[in-house]
């Protein structure tokens, strides 16, 4: 019987299935055009990830909850790993590799933060002084170290909406929020000006100020952002079919297979798949914040609302650098991109929600009952 | 502290909906603005970068002689191509089957298994390498799972494989190139850290069992094999293009190692700069006068003048050490650089002297007296001076690993002009090994004898990029009217590049307009005949074993003004054409700054003498002269006694002497007696037509001399501004030189071989041609003006010619044969002229025609840096004559 939650759950299901078969099939064309075998690779890990995914689902939540910090703990022991023998790609130390496969710790570092913050503050009382931050602080300033050492700027940035995400659902008041943003934001530019890598500040200045560059310069400076716009461009209103993208055939545009998947989609299935795409992903946020509503475990609420919050955030910085709206950086697209540390990643994530999802309502004493809450919004 | 309230939560969780919300819904307008909006504008951006403009090589033009024979002709040849990115990925062999292979010492693929070139074959080693690939990884992913100490070898199986050397303690070191390299490359690939010493990694790899053997029990066998045929096929296309492997694979990353090597030069001449502007003084003892030796050592103390003693006394004052501050060791440090500077005086160390090496290995503190060990030890001396930044200087055997990993994707060409066979070798090893080969087809230039160089200084050669180097290919090369279109203008063709990496016209293609091909007069096998008897001449007449001295020599047929013959010696063999080519502009450029530094008044005029002598020298020896064509232009041929027939001739036409009128030569060294004209001539009297020269005047002499065909234009051979300036230089010469042919007249055997063909023509006009035929559009440039000779002069001119040849018959034995050939013609004998290098210095002429009672040809030829006098010449240019008759009977 179609219950709600079971529709629920398998929309979720439907959408993450026709992402990941379609991304397949974008990945097919560009790991001929790349000469290399991503699709095979890609094939196994989504295999082990539905096996990650249905183990996490058929879990419950509370027991997963209660491994939050040894997920936590787990996920900087593997940071501490990488950054003393870690396996470099591209001049930083992102992988190590277990058993033949090469994994990224920071990706599953994500997981293990949501749960280790949801548990940290789910018995949040409302947060509106300093002292009350200092625990999500706490426990987000190791990971975020131990990232930004590594160096891998695009996952530390990544962190911040995510935390201050579930700190404002979590219920913060809003000056001490505005205060930590603000001061954020002084602390980034400041570290934009000094600490940046040239290259860094190159990526984002040739963002910025891409239409009044010369061509030549364009070339050089912005020459990844010029392709991945040009793949766009070039793909019209429904694109050049499934593997016939110019772009993509004559080799112009490097990271296809993740960090600019979305170009190479654009490319071959136009404005039409793109926003499709886009609005799958956005329906996939909503789904999850939707199953944030239906829970009454404060914990899973904030857990299911952080996954939102990261895969929405995340999605939407891939979609912006695709875009040339948010400078250069190496984001996967959940769910889509090449790589089976985000996917597996992502899948423990959706197992998590879908455990949450596909439970009956867990009611605490002391939470307020169904029907209360239901006039308290009505009124 | 309360519990927020669920609406509180839901509210915000809405918020944070909403707010996604508003994201995608910007970014979908952005999406739409991109690819649907500014979609045009990206299509014409995409479409332009795929597309490119291709060249399509005009044809061209080929030089032939009279009777067809090709001396310079267009043939298909093809370039060589390797796209680095291509070649690196795949012979990155993956650096771990290197590895298993120089571990399990592996032999190599036998022979017979490799395919002999059917393309099923091809495919099937096409899929095979594929599978190779495939498994390198999973072999990749067990060594990377081995414990170090399990990756076990012997040492001196390695040592012997990669050449390499074991030191006393222990420790093995392999040289930076060939397969040594790839070992080391795969050794860094193996190791689990970045950076790591080679021979670090090695020694610990070096240390225990064999149990890779067990581990790498894969197909090994098959993979390490195929690595190694790989590699062997690298060294038989190296050995195909004749270049050893490592100096091919540089050719390769040549734009790369170039510009390495550039920062490297330019940093020694900075060093080397340093050093000179330090240059005070001297203390090469060596060239110490022996009162400056004295000065030195009582400045020493030194009891002795005798050099070791205050060499030894010098350098232990140098070895003394200073005070130990910074400032104090800097201080040294900077004496020590300008004692080293002083001794080197502005060379650099390259050229330091063999005495000179222990003093500045002192200086620097090194103990050896390799004069390289020096030199680096020099050089980084000075780089520690602050002003030298380390990073500047990029050593190329380190650059070269690290450029191996570089992706480049354009293709670099590795040889030009290669054969069909080097071309099929490559397109097999494109398609079997797809190690980033490329063949493109072209037009390359083929010479006749290049072995030789018969005629290569008249016909000129062509550079690598095909531009014309010199000769007829340099003069004929443009478009009418300045030349004959033999280059013809390339066509072209715009193409873009389809998603399969193929190419598709886009419009209709630019066809090339092939080049004009040429007929010139010139006969080659009798020009090769006379070669041959040139270059006997020079060798029998000229210094021996002196390469720079050299000969001309021109036959004209007389009835139309052809040239049969342009002969200069020695001749310049292709393959050293473009040197002597490039050295020839070089010292070309030195003597006009030289003269530039003396017009400033930088330079005094015995420096500039100096420098030009030298340059001279240079010159010389380099024999990069064309001595037939316009070799007056260098200003140091002189036709000696030649002149005198023009001169009598003139001088009866002008009526100032009757022939008969007895003269008494008085200052002639020869001491002729009594002589009338006839007798002058034969017997080339000098003090006559010194006299007639004075009668006549500098200016009539050489304006006769001009219409007979000296200082005149030759079509493609002798410009017009060059014999204009030879007219004008000639006129500030005194009339007594000019008419005996000395002092400033300069001329060449075309030039005088014309005027002989002229007289024997009775002055009718003739203009000499090289080229015979060029086409429809084809058109002579220059027609010359009749001079005309009346009989009974011409006769008694004749007269005295023939004379002139039996007369030197006398003398010159070997002329006797050859009279009955009827030769009409003068000898000459101009001296002083190569004052420069040896003490022979005459330029010995034969100029003429034959024969004489019906002239059917004109001769000249000369022989520079001579003892001999023209009547020597005369039996060679003989027996030119008869080469001639021989093929043309009169």
């Amino acid at each position: 019987m179609m219950t709600p939650r079971r529709i629920l759950v398998l929309s979720i299901l439907l959408i993450v299935g026709l992402m990941v078969g379609t991304s397949l099939l974008v990945l097919n064309g560009v790991s001929r055009t790349m000469g290399s075998n991503e699709i095979s690779t890609q094939l196994k890990w989504v295999a082990i990830s539905i096996v990650v995914m249905a183990v996490f689902a058929l879990l419950p939540f509370r027991w997963i909850l209660g491994r939050a910090y040894f997920f936590y703990a787990l996920g900087i022991a593997l940071l501490l790993a990488v950054m003393f023998g870690g396996k470099s790609i591209n001049g930083s130390a992102r992988w190590i590799v277990i058993g033949g496969f090469s994994l990224q710790p920071s990706e599953a570092m994500k997981f293990a933060y949501l749960l280790a913050l949801a548990r940290v503050l789910r018995f949040g009382r409302e947060i509106d002084t300093f002292v009350d931050l200092m625990k999500p602080a706490l426990l987000v300033l190791p990971p975020l170290a131990l990232i930004i050492l590594q160096p891998n700027l695009s996952t530390t940035i990544l962190f911040l909406p995510v935390t201050f995400g579930v700190l404002y659902v979590a219920g913060a008041h809003r000056r001490p929020m505005l205060v930590i943003l603000s001061a954020v934001a002084v602390v980034a530019v400041v570290g934009a000006v000094f600490f940046l890598a040239p290259y860094q500040k190159d990526r984002i200045l040739s963002t910025i100020m891409r239409d009044r560059l010369a061509p030549a310069e364009r070339q050089r400076e912005g020459y990844q952002l010029e392709q991945s716009l040009r793949s766009i461009g070039i793909g019209g209103f429904f694109g050049a079919g499934p593997g016939d993208g110019v772009q993509n055939n004559l080799d112009r545009l490097a990271f296809r297979h993740n960090d600019f998947i979305f170009a190479v989609f654009v490319e071959e299935f136009g404005f039409f798949g793109g926003a499709l795409l886009m609005l799958a992903v956005f329906l996939l946020t909503a789904l999850f914040v939707r199953t944030a509503y239906t829970t009454r475990d404060p914990a899973a609420r904030l857990f299911v609302a952080g996954a939102a919050i990261l895969l929405g955030s995340q999605s939407l910085i891939h979609f912006g650098v695709n875009l040339g709206i948010i400078p250069t950086t190496g984001m996967t697209l959940p769910f889509f991109s090449a790589g089976g540390s985000s996917l597996l990643t992502f899948s423990a994530i959706l197992g998590t929600v879908l455990s949450v999802a596909r439970r009956p309502l867990t009611v605490f004493a002391g939470d307020a009952n169904f029907e209360q809450i239901e006039r308290l919004r009505r009124g | 502290m309360a519990q927020p309230s669920p609406v509180l939560i839901e509210k915000r969780l809405t918020r944070l909906v909403l707010l996604f919300g508003l994201g995608a819904l910007g970014l979908i307008v952005r999406l739409y603005v991109v690819a649907v909006a500014q979609s045009p504008d990206w299509k014409k951006a995409v479409d332009d970068s795929r597309t490119k403009v291709f060249r399509i090589p005009a044809r061209r033009g080929d030089i032939v002689d009279r009777s067809g024979t090709p001396l310079a002709r267009t043939i298909d040849t093809y370039a060589v191509h390797v796209r680095p990115s291509v070649f690196r990925e795949s012979n990155r062999v993956d650096a771990l089957g290197d590895c298993a292979t120089a571990w399990l010492g592996l032999s190599p693929l036998p022979t017979d298994s490799r395919p002999t070139g059917a393309t099923d074959e091809a495919a099937r080693r096409l899929k095979y390498y594929h599978a190779v690939y495939e498994q390198r990884s999973a072999l990749a992913r067990k060594l990377l799972g081995l414990r170090p100490a399990d990756l076990e070898f012997g040492r001196e199986a390695l040592a012997e494989r990669f050449r390499g050397v074991i030191a006393p303690e222990g420790r093995l070191y392999v040289s930076n190139s060939g397969l040594a390299a790839q070992l080391k490359r795969s050794l860094l690939a193996l190791s689990d850290r970045d950076v790591v010493a080679t021979t670090e990694v090695l020694t610990r790899r070096l240390k225990s069992a064999a149990t890779v053997a067990e581990a790498l029990a894969v197909d090994e066998a098959a993979l390490s094999s195929s690595i190694e045929a790989e590699w062997r096929e690298l060294e038989d296309l190296a050995r195909a293009i004749k270049s050893d492997l490592d100096e091919f694979l540089l050719v390769i990353f040549g734009g790369e190692i170039k510009e390495a090597r550039h920062i490297e030069e330019r940093l020694e001449d900075l060093i080397d700069d340093r050093i000179a502007v330090q240059n005070v003084g001297t203390y090469d003892f060596g060239a110490l006068t022996a009162e400056d030796l004295a000065e030195k050592a009582r400045e020493l103390e030194v009891p002795s003048t005798d050099l070791d003693r205050v060499e030894a006394a010098w350098n232990a004052l140098l070895a003394l050490e200073p005070a130990g501050s910074e400032k104090a060791a800097a201080a040294d440090r900077a004496r020590r650089v300008a004692d080293i500077g002083q001794i080197l005086r502005g060379r650099p160390m390259a050229r330091a002297l063999d005495f000179e090496v222990p003093s500045i290995a002192r200086l620097l503190g090194v103990w050896s007296k390799d004069p390289d060990v020096v030199k680096r030890a020099l050089g980084q001396k000075v780089r520690t001076q602050p002003e030298f930044k380390r990073s500047d200087y990029i050593a190329p055997e380190k650059e070269w690993p690290r450029r191996l990993q570089f992706k480049g994707s354009y293709a670099q060409e590795i040889t030009q002009g290669a054969g069909f066979e080097t071309a099929q070798h490559v397109w097999s090893l494109f398609g079997l090994g797809r190690i980033g080969f490329e063949v493109e087809a072209g037009l390359g230039r083929e010479y006749r004898d290049p072995e030789h160089g018969s005629a290569s200084l008249l016909i000129g050669r062509l550079t690598k990029r095909g531009d014309p180097l010199g000769g007829l290919e340099q003069a004929l090369n443009a478009p009418p009217p300045n030349g004959v279109g033999l280059e013809g203008t390339p066509g072209s063709v715009r193409r873009i590049q389809e998603i399969d990496g193929s190419w598709r016209e886009i419009d209709a293609p630019t066809p090339p307009v092939h080049g004009h091909s040429v007929k010139l007069t010139l006969d080659v096998l009798l020009q090769e005949a006379v070669e041959g008897v040139l270059e006997r001449m020079i060798s029998e007449l000229g210094v021996p074993g002196d390469p720079s001295v050299g000969g001309g020599a021109c036959i004209i047929d007389i009835e139309n003004g052809d040239i049969l013959t342009l002969a200069s010696a020695p001749r310049v063999p292709d393959a050293v054409y473009h040197d002597r080519w490039s050295m020839a502009e070089r010292i070309g450029a030195d003597r006009e700054a030289a003269r530039h530094l003396l017009r400033a008044g930088i330079w005094s005029k015995s420096e500039f003498e100096i420098e030009m002598n030298r340059l001279g020298l240079e010159d010389d020896a380099k024999y990069f002269v064309e001595r037939a064509a316009d070799a007056g232009r260098y200003g140091y041929y002189p036709p000696g006694s030649v002149m005198k027939t023009f001169v009598a001739l003139l001088a009866l036409q002008e009526g100032v002497v009757d022939p008969k009128e007895h003269f008494v030569c008085r200052t002639d060294k020869r001491r002729h007696g009594t002589v009338d004209m006839h007798q002058a001539l034969v017997v080339s009297c000098n003090a006559y037509f010194q006299d007639l020269g004075m009668k006549l005047g500098t200016q009539k002499v050489i304006d006769y001399a001009k219409r007979l065909g000296m200082f005149t234009e030759v079509d493609w051979l002798i410009a017009p501004e060059t014999a204009e300036a030879r007219y004008r230089a000639t006129l500030s010469g005194s009339p007594k030189n000019v008419a005996i042919g000395q002092e400033s007249i300069s001329t060449s055997p075309l030039e005088v071989a014309s005027m002989m063909a002229t007289v024997a023509r009775r002055g009718r006009a003739l203009t000499p041609r090289i080229v015979l035929d060029a086409g429809p559009d084809f058109a002579a440039k220059s027609a010359r003006a009749d001079c005309p000779i009346d009989d009974q002069r011409y006769e008694f001119l004749v007269a005295s010619m023939r004379e002139v040849v039996t007369h030197a018959a006398v003398a010159e034995k070997r002329l006797k044969p050859f009279l009955a050939l009827d030769i009409a013609g003068k000898t000459g004998t101009a001296e002083g002229y190569f004052e420069k290098r040896h003490a022979v210095e005459n330029c010995a002429w034969f100029a003429g025609f034959a024969p004489a009672a019906a002239p059917r040809f004109a001769i000249a030829v000369f022989c520079e840096h001579t003892n001999a006098m023209g009547k020597n010449v005369a039996p060679f240019a003989a027996e030119m004559i008869k080469a001639t008759f021989d093929r043309y009977r009169p």
